[in-house]
């Protein structure tokens, strides 16, 4: 099956973006990586809404907490809501390092708390392992046939 | 009649000297003459008696020496007979009077009139006695006095009275308290200098007014109250309240009221006894205001304090957030550019890197000093032993690489958050590793029970601490060697400190430069203590 992967990134930084570009493509990433700002795109992307509306549904979603207008827990309760979005696995990915965010991401069935690192090397070997285990490791759901190409 | 009197005085000095009865019988056969001279006689005698029952009695020669005295004088004189006759008068002399007054009298008596007045004699034990004194000079027929008789009546009791009564009227005069007798219906009777000086109003201008007249209106019911107990025969105990002076001004008193009975027990008025106490009040009133501002200073402290950790904490947090950007993005340049620019640029992006990397550890220590305050962990039992052994565990690479021999003996458990204990011994003991001599690090930990408190010790051979730096080691980013020397950001001791203060203990420590240093910190037992009791 010649699948390519679809990774969405929610994060207003782009700074950050740009790091989780450079990490995944140092890790040998070779599928697709798309961003959204905020918490009300992030939804839009995912609902396939306005601008979004042939957006592929995505394989991963790397995803901050401190987000503007919905911040990440809303929208990590939103897509676990949705019967189809749920099976998305999400990575919450926050410099928070708060007991109260991590048991909440969790609670809101997060399927994994990366704090983001502070350097370079610890972020590289972050999106080597997100790669080597999400995409490379884990069996992710099936998808539909729209993202077959 | 003055002649007539000396003839039967003389008649019954001759029948006393004849040794004859005073009331002799009927002899038969008289003269009607003889029989009215025995009458008279009798009549005297039996006056001289009724007299003698009475009155104190002496009789002196015109010298003043005394020739007659009857038992009364020598019952208050307190001397026999024997010792008086022959004696001048001047015996019972008490020196209470001056020397004019005798004269005086002695004028009158020698002129022939009769004396009256109160004099203070001296008995033969020296005490003092009043008497209310009559003198009578008897005179001749060329009306020279030839002796003198002195009746007397005792007027101790009623001097002492008088006395007390005076000394008593002069305590209430001069009295700094307003004391005031009042009648049952509330009209000043009495009136003291000290009600003047505390009310304003002369003693004139306040008897036969109100008392009603020195009482606000919203305390008028005061008056009643007092009134009515006052009938009821009970007193008021000082009580704090406001008087109104005479011109309109208002007083701060302390005032206590006290029935005053009659002779046969019956409540006529009542003493009404009033101090100033507004320099007490005013006393109360700065100390009250002061304890308020004390109080309004220390929630302001803490207020303060508390926005000071919170802005300390988001402030490091969101910190964070863009520095990681600079740390990972000149790690991004300097890993992608080394050696493809020039060597200005790789040197510049060093400095960059390493600043950044300070920065962020400095905002990490920032934040564990500022979580401290933060009341997030639960206090429970700590054993301070265990604390020890996790601390050798996370110290395990230092320990291995100095080969550090900590040893500690018997700690105590103590009330506290389990990680800041963790923390203040791995701090403590890290320190004392990272400051080593050149001999192999030994450090000691022990606990002492003193006063209330326990006293940790942490003591080290290690570099030691010159005396001058002792308190700046506490003080947050303080540091006494460079940074090449012994790496660090000067936090750990912060942190013990503010560790330490939580739970109301003080640290210090005792070192001399070169010779191992020993921090000393204590915990207060009796905080375990509450906590157990509150427990059982």
């Amino acid at each position: 099956m010649n699948m390519t992967f679809h990774l969405l990134v929610v994060d207003d930084n782009p700074a950050d973006v740009s790091l989780v570009r450079e990490g995944m493509t140092a890790a040998a990433y070779s599928g697709k990586i798309e961003s959204v700002g905020d918490g009300m795109e992030a939804l839009a992307f995912l609902q396939k809404r306005g601008d979004f509306a042939n957006a592929a549904k995505p394989d991963l979603v790397i995803l901050d907490l401190n987000l503007p207008k919905r911040d990440g827990l809303a929208v990590l309760a939103a897509i676990k809501a949705g019967p189809e979005l749920r099976k998305i696995p999400v990575v919450v990915f926050s410099s928070s390092q708060l007991s109260r965010d991590i048991s909440r991401s969790y609670e809101l069935g997060a399927n994994c708390y990366i704090n983001k690192p502070g350097n370079l090397r610890d972020f590289f070997s972050t999106m080597r392992a997100i790669e080597q285990f999400w995409f490379s490791s884990a069996s992710l759901p099936p998808r539909g046939e729209e993202n077959r190409k | 009649m003055k002649s007539a009197a000396s003839c039967a005085v003389k008649a019954v000095v001759k029948a006393k000297s004849d040794g004859s009865s005073l009331s002799p019988g009927k002899p038969s056969g008289e003269t009607a003459e003889q029989m009215l001279v025995a009458q008279a006689e009798r009549n005297l005698a039996d006056q001289k008696f009724a007299l003698d029952q009475h009155s104190i009695v002496a009789t002196t020669d015109v010298q003043g020496t005394i020739t007659y005295v009857n038992d009364k004088f020598c019952e208050i004189s307190k001397y026999p007979r024997e010792e008086l006759l022959g004696q001048n008068h001047r015996i019972i002399n008490s020196g209470h009077h001056p020397t004019e007054f005798f004269q005086e009298m002695y004028r009158e008596i020698a002129n022939g009139k009769v004396w009256h007045g109160e004099i203070c004699n001296r008995a033969k034990d020296g005490s003092l006695y009043w008497v209310d004194t009559t003198i009578v000079p008897l005179l001749n027929s060329d009306g020279k006095p030839r002796q003198y008789i002195a009746i007397r009546t005792d007027i101790s009791e009623r001097k002492r009275a008088e006395e007390a009564r005076s000394y008593l009227a002069a305590v209430v005069q001069s009295s700094e308290d307003a004391i005031v007798a009042k009648t049952l219906s509330g009209v000043i009777t009495a009136w003291n200098p000290g009600a003047a000086k505390l009310y304003g109003y002369s003693s004139d201008e306040a008897v036969g007014r109100p008392m009603r007249m020195l009482i606000p209106d919203e305390r008028a019911n005061e008056e009643v109250d007092i009134l009515a107990r006052i009938r009821r025969g009970e007193s008021v105990n000082h009580f704090d309240t406001v008087r109104l002076r005479k011109d309109g001004t208002r007083v701060d008193v302390s005032v206590g009221i006290s029935p005053v009975k009659d002779a046969r027990g019956i409540i006529i008025g009542a003493s009404n006894i009033a101090r100033d106490i507004s320099q007490r009040k005013q006393a109360e009133a700065k100390l009250a205001a002061q304890a308020e501002e004390l109080s309004r200073q220390a929630e302001e402290l803490a207020r303060s304090n508390a926005d000071l950790e919170q802005f300390a904490y988001v402030a490091s947090h969101d910190l964070q957030e863009p520095l990681r950007m600079v740390t990972a993005y000149t790690q991004l340049l300097a890993e992608r550019y080394k050696n493809k620019l020039d060597e200005s640029a790789d040197k510049f992006i060093g400095y960059a890197q390493d600043g950044a990397i300070r920065m962020q550890v400095l905002i990490q220590d920032l934040l564990a000093f500022s979580r401290v305050g933060r009341k997030e962990d639960a206090i429970s039992t700590v054993d301070c032993g265990a604390v020890m052994e996790e601390v050798k565990q996370l110290l395990s690479s230092a320990i291995a690489e100095s080969n550090a021999v900590i040893s500690y003996r018997e700690l105590p458990k103590v009330e506290a958050v389990h990680t800041q204990m963790v923390q203040l011994f791995q701090n403590l003991l890290g320190n004392a590793i990272k400051f080593r001599g050149k001999d192999t690090p030994r450090i000691l930990v022990d606990a002492t029970r003193k006063n209330g408190q326990w006293l940790f010790t942490v003591k080290d051979n290690g570099i030691g601490i010159a005396p001058e730096y002792a308190e700046n080691i506490f003080v947050i980013f303080q540091r006494l060697h460079a940074r090449a020397e012994y790496p660090g950001n000067g936090i750990g001791l912060a942190i013990c400190k503010k560790i330490v203060e939580r739970y109301g203990g003080k640290i210090w420590v005792e070192s001399q430069s070169g010779a191992g240093s020993a921090f000393r910190f204590t915990v207060p037992v009796r905080a375990s203590q509450k906590t157990e009791a509150a427990h059982a």
